[in-house]
């Protein structure tokens, strides 16, 4: 036996680095890797839309309307999905509509994200008047018919991409209000504000360096929502002829033209359909996936 | 206590090679690594260490309270002559809260903030199906005034949050009186409490024993609580049973490096001297993720040597009746550097 | 008021924290009186002690010297100046916090550097590379390995953060550092290194520390000076010594006796019970801690004792003299509840 001593600089750390940590959780997260690959699909088809459409979506063929699908009889690969009644090229159009969906989507959801966050982090941090104004806000806005007002807005502004954007955004803030209220007044209470404080932080450092970046994984979370709901109501407005006006192609435009040929040519109205289903449970599935593996409470 | 020769009382709680994992995302993590003792009638077991070393995981255990991402194995796990480990809901629901209770740390877990504290008491008690309802506030006044509440049939239809936090401790110890249970395990009891108000706690907890003949498995990480209320201990240090000995033995002759370590850190030990420095025990406890070779205490342990790496597992010694403990060294060797520690003689 | 030295580092003159309170919806509000006429001067390079239990307003006190929560009234000086006259990021060089949680007192989304800098950061005076130097200093004075300093403090135990939150503190190299339970929520092998280092630097670095604590064996290894708040006030103050050999308020008596040995010879109290704990917010008339006090007369229940001169220490006790001499005469003392 040896009295050899033991060595006394061991320390060590016990776990990896948080990013290691958010890794090791994605690679085995079937819902934030099926999300993310959807997502992503769906943002290469919108940048890339020029070039991945085989035709140009607004060229009519009125000689070759209702064509049918590739596997249907008499499909050619010219129009993977058909035309429409006016003979467009039902694939090109989809592809093309991602773009529209893409922008207002993601567009409402970051500029409402912006404007509930502000508030939300405004009002849970300093507290007193300026967080009784932004309750007040909210109540406001939650007591408002949402999508009626939205209906007339758009009725008075015009469908156009910019204005469908703003007035869905306007309707999405009180969500990223309500939920960085909570989340800035659970932060607020933690000893590292208390320290920031003490080493001299200003209300604005302690806001946006201190507390922000420990919320905005909750805020990711309420904007891969938001933009689900964004992209379903565009739709919805589409559909309804308030939304972007044709011939942009549009899904929720593309609905709207299939109604009249739903019943002998279903798959017009079955493919935008499908896709805004899928696109919003990728979303879906990618914000409730990037929670997953960021948030340090689950984590331990 | 590898292996307690079946004295005179059957023991109430018998613990074989309890094993419990937690899978977690950076790998399999060994919470316990063969915990085994026995807990006999009317005595009170202190389990002692420090955060993680798996004395709170190991009992969860045994209550079926694990999370889902925990798995627990043992080769014996009897309660009161019967299985417990791996039972069904309903089962454990049974025997839970009914011949086996539990004390939380702190008393807001334990009580529902919605319910008074009357209607809590006595529904643990009817349904295990002790009696009816006016038999449980019956016994509900009665252990509300054994605990030390004054007025206890008033108190019953108070709410929780409108008990001082002590109060509302005790509330929780005469809940888990309600079915006269045989074993208690107690969960760091008094450590959300205020140091006068913890005394009390555990004088009670002690009067309390005496008097229903109840076991108690103490889980704390202060020495002092064991001292004052403990007949055996066992040391536990990631993930295992380190030393176990009768409480008296154990502050006598601190046999294993760990345990004479961690007496040696409390502050209140020894003559108070504001010049000296207070012992620590260097280093920290080694990552329990994967099974680990050697002894989990060398790297932190004053008379390592080459051998505590190499061996597979240290195992327990038995030394005296009682007393056992998970070191390599011969126990007169360790003795006498616990006595040298202390300038004396062997 | 306490110390004949020139002049204190740290000196609190009647100092007063309430809030408003509403105990019912139809109630007046009420005042919680949680630090009540505190008066306490600290000498430069002192270490010394505030324990009392939860809401004796110790940790509220912690808040009013690093200038997190305004007094009521009553002035605090800092080195001769009001404490209300410096700037958020003077007092930043002045004063500096060590606080309970280690896990909550760091930022998880920032690294070890990011969290140990912020006070130079904040203060734009020096530059990166000067900044990177001081804090691979300070890191190397409280024994920190320096490659962890890209790490980030969830990657850590209690400890290890613990040390990062004292560098961060001595970053600005603070006169006075404030340490509220700053070991409390760590393992006791672990306490002990923190508090050898606490010991350490404040020496090294001719520190004025106040400790506050609950734990008076950590306070009678560490300090020599104690002060006991009882509801708001201090009711013993003096010599770390002499209030352990000697406590003379029956407060501090109690509380001495709650501190469980690590002796298995020792036996537990038989239990006794009060009404249960005191209410900050409604404070009996007289002397706060009357009602559990077995030495209290008709004067306890009536006037408030005054914080005066008793043998070696201080004590705010009408009775403190009989107590004494009773207890000299070798009387036993009561069972307090």
């Amino acid at each position: 036996m040896s009295n050899t001593p033991a060595p006394l600089d061991n320390m060590e750390l016990a776990m990896p680095t948080p990013w290691q940590q958010s890794w090791s959780m994605a690679k085995y997260h079937l819902g934030l890797q099926t999300g993310a690959l959807i997502v992503l699909i769906a943002l290469i088809c919108a940048v890339f839309a020029p070039w991945i459409a085989p035709t140009d979506p607004y060229a009519q063929d009125l000689a070759n309307r209702l064509a049918p699908t590739i596997w249907q009889e008499g499909g050619s690969w010219a129009h993977i999905l058909g035309t429409d009644g006016y003979g467009r090229d039902v694939f090109s159009r989809l592809i093309w509509g991602t773009q529209v969906t893409m922008i207002v989507g993601f567009g409402a959801a970051v500029i409402s994200g912006i404007v509930g966050s502000t508030l939300g982090m405004l009002g849970g941090y300093l507290g007193g008047r300026v967080d009784a104004a932004v309750i007040f806000l909210i109540n406001v806005k939650l007591a408002m018919p949402g999508v009626l007002i939205a209906l007339s807005l758009v009725s008075i502004f015009g469908g156009s991409l910019l204005s469908i954007t703003i007035i869905l955004s306007l309707l999405f803030w009180d969500h990223f209000a309500v939920v960085t209220r909570t989340a800035t007044q659970e932060v607020r209470t933690r000893e590292f504000i208390a320290a920031a404080e003490c080493s001299g932080a200003s209300r604005s450092w302690i806001l946006f360096r201190e507390i922000l970046p420990n919320i905005t994984s909750k805020i990711i979370v309420i904007g891969s929502l938001e933009m689900g709901i964004a992209i379903l109501v565009e739709a919805a407005l589409s559909f309804l002829g308030l939304g972007i006006q044709p011939p942009t192609p549009s899904w929720g435009i593309l609905v709207a033209e299939a109604r009249d040929t739903m019943f002998f040519k279903p798959h017009l109205i079955i493919a935008p359909g499908l896709a805004i289903f899928i696109l919003v449970v990728g979303i879906n599935l990618l914000g409730d996936g990037i929670r997953d593996v960021t948030e340090p409470q689950g984590r331990n | 206590m590898a292996d307690m020769t079946d004295a005179c009382p059957a023991p109430i709680l018998s613990v074989r090679n309890l094993e419990v994992t937690l899978r977690t995302p950076v790998g399999d993590l060994q919470a316990t690594r063969g915990v085994s003792y026995d807990i006999l009638p009317g005595e009170t077991f202190a389990i002692v260490g420090e955060s993680g070393c798996g004395k709170s995981i190991a009992s969860m255990a045994l209550m079926g309270l694990l999370p889902r991402i925990a798995h627990a194995s043992a080769d014996r796990c009897r309660f009161d002559g019967q299985e417990i480990l791996g039972l069904s809901r309903r089962k454990l629901s049974r025997i839970r809260g009914n011949t086996l209770s539990m004390i939380f740390q702190d008393p807001m877990t334990s009580l529902n903030p919605v319910y008074t504290i009357g209607d809590q008491l006595t529904e643990v008690f009817v349904r295990h199906g002790k009696g009816n309802r006016a038999q449980a506030r019956e016994r509900a006044v009665f252990l509300l005034e054994r605990v030390g509440i004054k007025n206890a049939s008033a108190r019953l239809n108070a709410y929780p949050h409108q008990l001082s936090g002590g109060l509302r401790q005790r509330v929780v110890i005469a809940m888990a009186m309600m079915c006269s249970p045989k074993l208690i395990i107690a969960d760091e009891p008094t450590t959300a409490l205020d140091v006068t108000v913890q005394m009390r706690t555990l004088a009670l907890l002690a009067e309390l024993q005496k008097e229903f003949g109840l076991s108690i498995i103490l889980i704390t990480h202060d020495l002092g609580v064991v001292a004052s209320l403990s007949d055996r201990v066992a040391v536990m240090y990631a993930g295992q049973i380190v030393e176990t000995a009768p409480t008296a033995q154990l502050f006598a002759d601190p046999t294993h490096p760990y345990t004479q370590g961690l007496i040696r850190c409390i502050p209140s030990y020894g003559t108070p001297d504001p010049d000296s420095e207070l012992s620590t025990i260097p280093g920290m406890v080694p990552s329990l993720i994967g099974r680990q070779k050697g002894c989990a205490f060398r790297n932190r342990c004053p008379l390592a040597f080459s051998d505590c790496g190499q061996v597979a597992e240290v195992a327990l010694q038995k030394t005296g009746e009682d007393h056992a403990y998970r070191c390599l060294r011969p126990h007169d060797s360790l003795i006498a550097h616990w006595r040298g520690l202390h300038g004396e003689s062997v | 008021m306490f110390d004949s030295t020139a002049e204190p580092a740290l000196r609190l003159c009647d100092v007063e924290v309430s809030f408003p309170v509403r105990r019912g919806f139809f109630s007046a509000a009420g005042k919680l009186h949680a630090v009540n006429k505190v008066s306490l001067d600290v000498a430069r390079g002192e270490f010394i002690s505030i324990v009392g239990e939860s809401g004796c307003g110790k940790s509220t006190l912690a808040k009013v010297l690093l200038g997190l929560q305004p007094v009521t009234s009553g002035t605090i000086q800092i080195n001769g100046k009001n404490l209300a006259d410096y700037s958020r990021k003077e007092l930043a060089y002045q004063v500096q916090p060590i606080f309970q949680d280690p896990y909550s007192s760091l930022n998880p989304r920032k690294s070890v550097a990011a969290n140990i800098a912020l006070p130079l950061i904040l203060s734009e005076k020096l530059t990166a590379r000067e900044i990177r130097k001081r804090v691979h200093e300070i890191m190397e004075m409280v024994s920190l390995p320096i490659r962890f300093e890209h790490s980030y403090p969830s990657q850590m135990s209690g400890g290890q953060r613990q040390r990062v939150a004292i560098a961060r503190a001595l970053i600005t190299r603070p006169r006075i550092l404030v340490c509220d339970e700053p070991t409390s929520a760590l393992d006791v092998s672990v306490q002990a290194q923190i508090l050898n280092l606490l010991r350490d630097l404040s020496r090294r670095l001719n520190l004025t520390s106040i400790f506050i604590s609950h734990d008076l064996s950590v306070v009678r290894h560490l300090t020599r000076r104690v002060a006991v708040m009882y509801l708001g006030r201090v009711v013993e103050l003096g010599d770390s010594e002499e209030i352990f050999n000697n406590p003379r308020h029956p407060y501090t008596q109690l509380l001495i006796r709650s501190i469980l040995p690590p002796d298995p010879t020792y036996r537990l109290p038989p239990v006794t019970w009060d009404g249960g704990g005191p209410d900050p917010t409604n404070p009996p008339p007289g002397c706060h801690f009357n009602p559990r006090c077995p030495y209290a007369t008709d004067l306890c229940r009536t006037a408030l004792p005054a914080l005066i001169k008793a043998g070696d220490a201080h004590v705010a006790c009408h009775a403190w003299h009989d107590i004494d001499a009773w207890r000299a005469a070798g009387g036993k003392t009561p069972q307090l509840s």
